[in-house]
């Protein structure tokens, strides 16, 4: 004790001459899985510390049922200190739905900070597997943007593009097919990924497109594959490789021309359908939420709207009758095509070009 | 003790792997030490004895009493779980320093882990690192696999869970029951693969890979019957009438002798019975010098330690089933307890495992019989019971007014 008292004052003295006076709240790397380790960062701790006080500044306990811990025994482990972290490495692993507490300490405290983890119970999950990728077409147009891919349980993120290539017909491997994010782009739910081709590859007289060319070319076929090597969040393999066959076809470059769309209508006091034929194939996501359907009063029809014909074509399913008279389908001018061309402008439009800046674009008819 | 709470499946599944590295400690379960410090484990799911070589542990302390209460609690709290998730499976007492230690399963089903515990003059749990620690394994032949379960003995009811579940645990939980040292060999009781299971290992330490398997067949007094299947539950060898016997106790109770030099491979060995402590199933054995006489105290789980003196066995008759009327003995028909078996002694809770901790007292672990606690705690030998635990006339202060002022008086008379 003597000696843990003098090295508290030597280090003290140390960091008072420096005139500065180190947090008493430590930064701690905690467990996510039963065998991981905790990390304690140790810009406090000095190097010099005996190796019998670091239980001092790390302890980890588990948490009874009356939260008591501080007369508990700590779990026996191994302890390490490297430059930034002193690691403290249980002998037996953490388990699953234990509330623990680690205690920790720096040194020019004499308090003692609290927090508690938990590592959850693995839910049983399904085997991983990719459920859709979008577009669901194989004909695709020279200039696509991105893919949808839908898995039925989280991935593990941040891997995706060692997972993900496009490969074309002779089996090479487009390397900078993709954009890479420092983030991908997956859903809340980690569940659904969007791939984006490198956007410098498909703009027209942008660098990367003058010298590497389009990552898809006219008239040629490629896979989009998608590897079994990929785990999701549970640690199991997708379970099959995956491959998208893809045609490609002329890119699409002329705006969103809603003049174009062909509408089918319902009879009036029927449960039938109202369909609209895209005039290319539209963006999965947006399609969703960017089209609505109104009543004469402005209201929105209650219904909901089902994708068909590989992305090419929507239905609005009513939930009643249709009344006779006028209606209204009102789209939101970022609606996309698989492109990226919406309603106001092209993906690569000059600068020059303003396109349509109305928000909404309108589509009246009488039933 | 073996508490039933292993799924079956579980069990077969991780025999299935363990059968591909046996070195491997899969289980800690009974123990015992050489005098040099050698600690003898049973891995019934490796299906071999593991020896860890804790010959350099040295005293620390001339004399100290370990009491660790709610000790299994205190193991998992260091093992990082809860005490529903540790079982303890034997506790031994090191032969140089005194110290004791547990064997502890950690987890239900195939997560199962083996843990090996020190507890050290101090009262301080130590983990012991099954890694570094320096060890040699004896792989063990003629195993139950790991599919076999036992008969559902039924009562007149319909089973209860628990019966089910001791029913449900595979026999290869039995492989292992106690180990015996004995100048230079390993004595191993337990079960085989065979019908005529209940074996007598016998192998020389250091471990060359060689064992002699040997089945045993003794009398059972209160069951009436010649018995070749059940295990010894505990044992140790003695010098009995001038030769080294195994004295050896089965579950309700009888007590037999074996002459070593029968235990020979592929014997059928004809144990002598000689005597029987009444219905209930020995757990632990152990020998202590009480005023200079040797003792043997047994533990049992469903009756009180029985205290035999050592001296009881000699010229001990042998009994058969000519020696008495046919039928079942129950512990009030009379015939048992029979035979040299000493006395039942008070103990304060179910003593389960109990080893020597100092020429004085016995280490023992116990289960309290009010709280279900179970303490490792330190007992008298002369006097293990504890009676200080129970409220009495004793616990009363005017008591001691009483027989102060008794005192007095009879002092001023005189």
């Amino acid at each position: 004790m003597t000696k843990f008292c003098f090295n508290c004052i030597l280090f003290f003295l140390m960091i008072s001459s420096l005139g500065t006076v180190a947090q008493s709240v430590l930064e701690l790397v905690l467990p996510k899985h039963l065998d991981d380790v905790i990390k304690l960062d140790s810009s406090t701790i000095s190097n010099e510390m005996e190796e019998i006080f670091w239980d001092d500044h790390l302890a980890v306990f588990v948490e009874n049922e009356a939260k008591v811990y501080t007369s508990n025994k700590a779990i026996q482990g191994e302890y390490t200190k490297d430059r930034n972290y002193l690691i403290f490495k249980p002998y037996y692993p953490f388990e699953n739905g234990m509330n623990y507490i680690i205690r920790t300490k720096s040194v020019n405290s004499e308090d003692y900070s609290y927090q508690s983890f938990l590592i959850e119970k693995k839910k049983k999950v399904a085997n991983a597997k990719v459920i859709n990728i979008y577009p669901s077409a194989n004909r695709l147009p020279e200039n696509l943007l991105r893919f949808y891919i839908y898995f039925n349980t989280p991935m593990k993120k941040g891997e995706a593009l060692k997972h993900i290539a496009l490969v074309d017909a002779e089996g090479n491997i487009d390397q900078h097919a993709f954009m890479e994010f420092k983030q991908e782009l997956w859903s809340g739910d980690g569940k659904r990924l969007t791939v984006l081709f490198d956007p410098g590859r498909i703009k027209r007289g942008v660098v990367t497109n003058s010298l590497l060319g389009p990552a898809l070319q006219k008239d040629k076929q490629y896979h989009l594959s998608i590897s079994s090597t990929w785990q999701d969040v549970y640690g199991q393999q997708l379970s099959e490789t995956l491959q998208k066959k893809i045609e490609v076809v002329k890119a699409y470059r002329t705006k969103i021309l809603v003049n174009e769309w062909i509408m089918e209508k319902p009879e009036a006091n029927s449960r039938g359908v109202l369909t609209i034929h895209f005039d290319r194939i539209m963006d999965h996501a947006l399609i969703q939420s960017m089209i609505q359907l109104k009543d004469r009063k402005g209201n929105q029809v209650a219904g909901y709207w089902q994708i068909l014909e590989a992305e090419q074509q929507v239905q609005f399913i009513s939930e009643e009758k249709w009344n006779k008279g006028k209606y209204q389908i009102v789209i939101d001018t970022r609606l996309e095509d698989v492109a990226g061309n919406n309603l106001q402008n092209l993906l690569d439009h000059n600068k020059t070009d303003e396109g349509n800046s109305d928000t909404y674009q309108c589509i009246d008819f009488k039933i | 003790m073996i508490k039933f709470k292993i799924t079956v499946l579980a069990l077969i599944l991780s025999f299935t792997t363990s059968l591909v590295n046996a070195q491997e400690v899969k289980t800690l379960g009974a123990l015992e030490f050489s005098p040099e410090g050698v600690l003898f484990a049973g891995d019934n799911v490796s299906g071999a004895i593991h020896a860890f070589d804790l010959s350099a542990e040295k005293k620390s302390a001339d004399k100290f009493e370990i009491n660790v209460y709610n000790v299994d609690a205190q193991v998992a709290a260091v093992l990082g779980t809860s005490a529903g998730n540790v079982q303890i499976n034997d506790m031994a007492v090191h032969p140089k320093s005194g110290e004791v230690y547990l064997t502890v399963t950690r987890g239900h089903g195939i997560d199962v882990l083996p843990v090996l515990i020190k507890v050290n003059a101090e009262n301080q749990l130590q983990i012991v690192d099954l890694v570094t620690v320096k060890k040699t394994t004896q792989t063990l032949e003629n195993l139950p696999d790991g599919s076999q379960g036992f008969y559902l003995r039924g009562t007149m009811a319909p089973p209860t869970i628990k019966e089910i579940a001791k029913s449900k645990l595979p026999m290869r939980m039995l492989s292992i029951m106690d180990m015996e040292y004995y100048k230079g060999e390993l004595f191993v009781s337990g079960i085989s693969n065979e019908d005529f299971s209940s074996a007598l290992r016998r192998m020389p330490y250091p471990f060359n890979g060689k064992e002699s398997i040997s089945n045993v067949k003794m009398y059972h007094i209160a069951h009436d019957q010649y018995e070749t299947r059940a295990p010894i539950r505990s044992m140790l060898v003695k010098n009995i009438d001038g030769i080294d016997q195994m004295v050896a106790a089965y579950t309700c109770s009888p007590l037999v002798l074996i002459p070593l030099n029968e235990i020979k491979d592929g014997a059928q060995v004809k144990a002598r019975t000689i005597g029987d402590m009444g219905n209930g199933q020995p757990i632990d054995m152990v020998s202590y010098n009480l005023q200079g006489n040797e003792m043997l105290f047994v533990t049992n789980n469903s009756r009180m330690p029985q205290v035999m003196p050592l001296a009881g066995l000699s010229n001990a008759k042998v009994v058969t089933d000519a020696d008495f009327k046919r039928g079942a003995k129950m512990d009030l028909t009379g015939e048992i307890p029979y035979g040299p078996m000493g006395l039942p002694v008070m103990f304060a809770g179910s003593s389960l495992q109990i080893d020597v901790l100092n020429e004085n007292q016995l280490v023992s672990l116990t289960r309290d019989a009010l709280t279900g606690s179970l303490d490792l705690e330190t007992v008298m030998a002369m006097f293990p019971n504890k009676m200080n635990l129970f409220f009495a006339e004793l616990d009363f202060p005017a008591f001691y007014k009483d027989k102060k002022k008794l005192k007095e008086k009879i002092k001023n008379k005189s």
